[in-house]
């Protein structure tokens, strides 16, 4: 299965650099395959050192690179040190890494399938710990896939063997990963019942899941619409977080899309500049900057949205970011009245989306390329506003751009003291970063918004 | 180091070496202090080295590393002749695996006692399950279920729980909690980290559960073995014998290390005896009533 899904990726590549990274994988796991089911030879041996060459001159992003060379490295030691096995054990964890890096670079299909053979030959290998951890990161890639049954059997059996390997952690993940499939498919009320269940035994059993546990009843809230529950949820578990920078980044992402849902996208940029200054990890700074780029394309002014369209032009995106990015260029554009812009920015999101398959993002940037057509035939316009809320996607929303944000910039003089709070500790944690606050950026945002950042400067 | 002060939190003291030649003149000195290393900022005769210091004076050894060359050629060296616990970093959780390798450290010498009374019944198990066995009691890690385990020596469950039986031990489950046990031995005797803490590191949804599965192996609870611990030669006494419970049952006539898909089907078709603990059910597949 691994073989077809990489086969078909090779099929489908678009540039050479594309070709080359996926070949390069696709022949370290064949040799895998071939070094699991024959052991080392000198030819796997000689194979894997002229990959390793191989792999150092590939256009590829450098934790993609990483895992490949981590994996043609553990390899060489696959039956080394007897029964302790470290050879096995550095190889299943470089094809982890692997997987991950897939992912990160948004190639979830091959990530799948990468995490499923992970999974599948750990637990015949007795490694139980490795295989709770392929079975749960499966269950996250088949949930980017929107596949809900494979991500459901997954997450299903992570559970069990994390309970089996003793990591309470991996239970509890996986467990919080099946609500949040009950959540993507529209069962929010099942989601929040079974969320709260899953805090309370947490609260007992594993107190060091119970923060990752509120996130996700926070977005199930922000999905209900009760945006203020879903920002104090969120900032409370903040303090709690400052041994652990992946969930924290994950957390101040989820923060400044629910305060967009909310109305204050100025507040939500504070919190992305943290995000985008101070995250450890290069894909989930790109990330935060793509998100800042979607609220400047709809809140800011020109000239932060053309700096941002520039640092985003020299990062390495996603195939999927890089629709968004067109997509996004284009409603900015339009919003500034740079129409011709706009349009070939619209016609690029359409052309890349459609060459992904992203076809909800072909949706939504046809609707765009007309938008910007009727207005090149009438004056140019303001964007116009959307009517009501967005809801979010199906997935959570750390895990992507969602570009929801609410239509009306709302007054932080009228919202709840606790959600000022908020705004306030956000715009003392940007400044310690480093990075503008967002009462700075409120001049640009309009009268409101300057009104309402003045209390919390 | 900050994975590690993170994994610590606060249940212990780090003290920070960074020369070789310290942490050599270091590990020259009795001490049951947990060495954490990076494999891949040794050479193999530093890891030879350190290896010796460590058959002289033994203590526990986590080894957390990223995957690459250096820190494998140094990680199989520490592997063959160390108790090292691995941690190879890159997976998502890696932070709550290198907590429990840091935290749940077998005590060197509770293991070595244990294992010096099972000896005479380990002998009588295939290689593959002995030294795996072995390798669990000493590093703290390993399969943590017996299908886990089953897996990680080839052979079928049933044909393992027979090898086990057969060697006198009480069942493959047992021996699977008695590697808990000895891990969480020198956490519950030599330090304050809550007891829940220790529960939950090992596992168990909470602490009655903990004791419940020490009051079975060790005649005592958590509780009461830390303000009133064992001495360890009688807490290996204790716990050899709730291993071992069962008469050792009469020597197989098998071969010591019979091939690794041997069933006991086979006899049957060969003509031999059928062995008098394997029944056959309706469909043909032998099993095992010890």
């Amino acid at each position: 299965m691994t073989d077809t899904s990489f086969l078909e990726h090779l099929a489908a590549a678009r540039s050479d650099a594309e070709f080359a990274r996926t070949a390069a994988g696709f022949a370290i796991l064949q040799i895998y395959d071939s070094v699991k089911t024959n052991g080392l030879s000198g030819f796997h041996r000689d194979t894997l050192h002229g990959i390793e060459s191989d792999v150092a001159a590939i256009d590829a992003a450098p934790n993609v690179r990483a895992a490949l060379e981590a994996m043609a490295c553990a390899l060489q030691f696959w039956e080394s040190a007897g029964p302790v096995r470290v050879g096995r054990k550095a190889t299943y964890t470089s094809l982890l890494m692997y997987g991950q890096a897939l992912g990160s670079e948004g190639e979830w299909a091959m990530a799948a399938k990468v995490f499923a053979l992970a999974g599948m030959d750990t637990e015949l290998d007795g490694e139980t710990w490795l295989a709770a951890e392929s079975r749960l990161m499966m269950g996250r890639a088949y949930r980017m896939c929107a596949d809900w049954e494979m991500a459901q059997i997954a997450y299903h059996r992570a559970s069990q063997l994390g309970r089996e390997a003793g990591d309470l952690s991996i239970a509890f993940r996986a467990q919080i990963g099946e609500a949040n499939l009950l959540w993507s498919r529209g069962n929010l009320q099942g989601a929040r019942l079974r969320l709260t269940g899953i805090a309370r035994q947490a609260r007992r059993s594993c107190p060091s899941v119970v923060p990752r546990v509120t996130l996700a009843l926070a977005g199930v809230a922000n999905m209900s619409g009760e945006y203020e529950q879903a920002i104090s949820l969120a900032f409370g578990i903040l303090d709690t977080l400052e041994d652990d920078d992946e969930l924290k980044y994950q957390t101040l992402v989820d923060l400044a899309s629910f305060l967009s849902d909310y109305g204050l996208p100025a507040v939500a940029s504070a919190a992305l500049r943290v995000v985008q200054k101070a995250a450890p990890e290069r894909h989930v700074r790109r990330h935060a900057t793509l998100n800042l780029f979607f609220l400047a394309a709809h809140h800011e002014n020109a000239a932060a949205f053309d700096a941002l369209g520039a640092e985003l032009a020299g990062e390495r995106l996603t195939p999927r970011q890089q629709a968004q990015f067109a997509l996004f260029t284009a409603q900015g554009c339009r919003r500034f009245a740079r129409l011709d812009e706009a349009r070939s920015a619209a016609q690029r999101a359409i052309e890349l989306a459609n060459r992904y398959e992203h076809f909800q993002l072909v949706f939504e940037a046809e609707t765009e390329l007309s938008d910007i057509l009727r207005a090149i035939e009438n004056a140019p316009s303001e964007i116009p506003q959307r009517p009501e809320r967005f809801r979010s996607n199906t997935v959570a929303v750390s895990d992507d751009v969602m570009p929801n944000p609410s239509a009306i910039s709302i007054d932080l003089d009228s919202v709840p003291v606790e959600i000022r709070e908020v705004a306030e500790s956000l715009d003392f944690m940007a400044a310690r970063h480093g990075v503008g606050t967002s009462s700075a950026m409120g001049g640009a945002m309009g009268g409101a918004m300057s009104t309402a950042m003045s209390g919390a400067q | 180091m900050g994975y590690v002060y993170a994994a610590v939190a606060g249940h212990g003291i780090i003290e920070s070496i960074p020369d070789t030649r310290q942490l050599l003149a270091a590990l020259a000195l009795p001490s049951d202090d947990c060495l954490v290393l990076d494999p891949a900022l040794l050479t193999p005769g530093i890891a030879q080295s350190i290896a010796a210091s460590i058959a002289q004076f033994p203590r526990p050894v986590v080894a957390f590393s990223s995957v690459s060359t250096a820190a494998l050629e140094s990680s199989v060296i520490l592997a063959q002749r160390t108790p090292a616990r691995f941690v190879f970093r890159g997976t998502a959780n890696e932070r709550s695996l290198l907590e429990r390798a840091v935290l749940l450290t077998p005590d060197a010498e509770f293991c070595a006692a244990l294992l010096s009374r099972l000896d005479a019944n380990l002998n009588l198990l295939p290689a593959a399950i002995r030294e795996r066995l072995v390798a669990m009691f000493r590093t703290g890690d390993g399969p943590d279920s017996p299908d886990g385990l089953s897996a990680a020596v080839s052979l079928p469950r049933r044909t393992m729980d027979r090898y086990i039986a057969d060697a006198g031990f009480v069942s493959t489950r047992r021996m699977v909690e008695a590697t808990h046990l000895t891990s969480a031995y020198r956490a519950i005797t030599r330090s304050r980290i809550p007891f829940t803490t220790i529960a939950s590191l090992l596992g168990y949804k909470s602490h009655r559960t903990m004791d419940a599965q020490f009051t079975l192996l060790l005649d005592t609870t958590t509780g009461r073995l830390r303000t009133r611990p064992l001495r360890v030669a009688e807490a290996a006494d204790i716990l050899a014998v709730r291993l071992t419970e069962r008469k050792t049952r009469r020597r197989s006539s098998a071969p010591r290390n019979p091939p690794e898909d041997a069933k006991p089907s086979l006899t049957l078709i060969q003509g031999r005896p059928r062995p008098r603990h394997v029944r056959l059910k309706a469909s043909g597949e032998p099993t095992t009533k010890p």
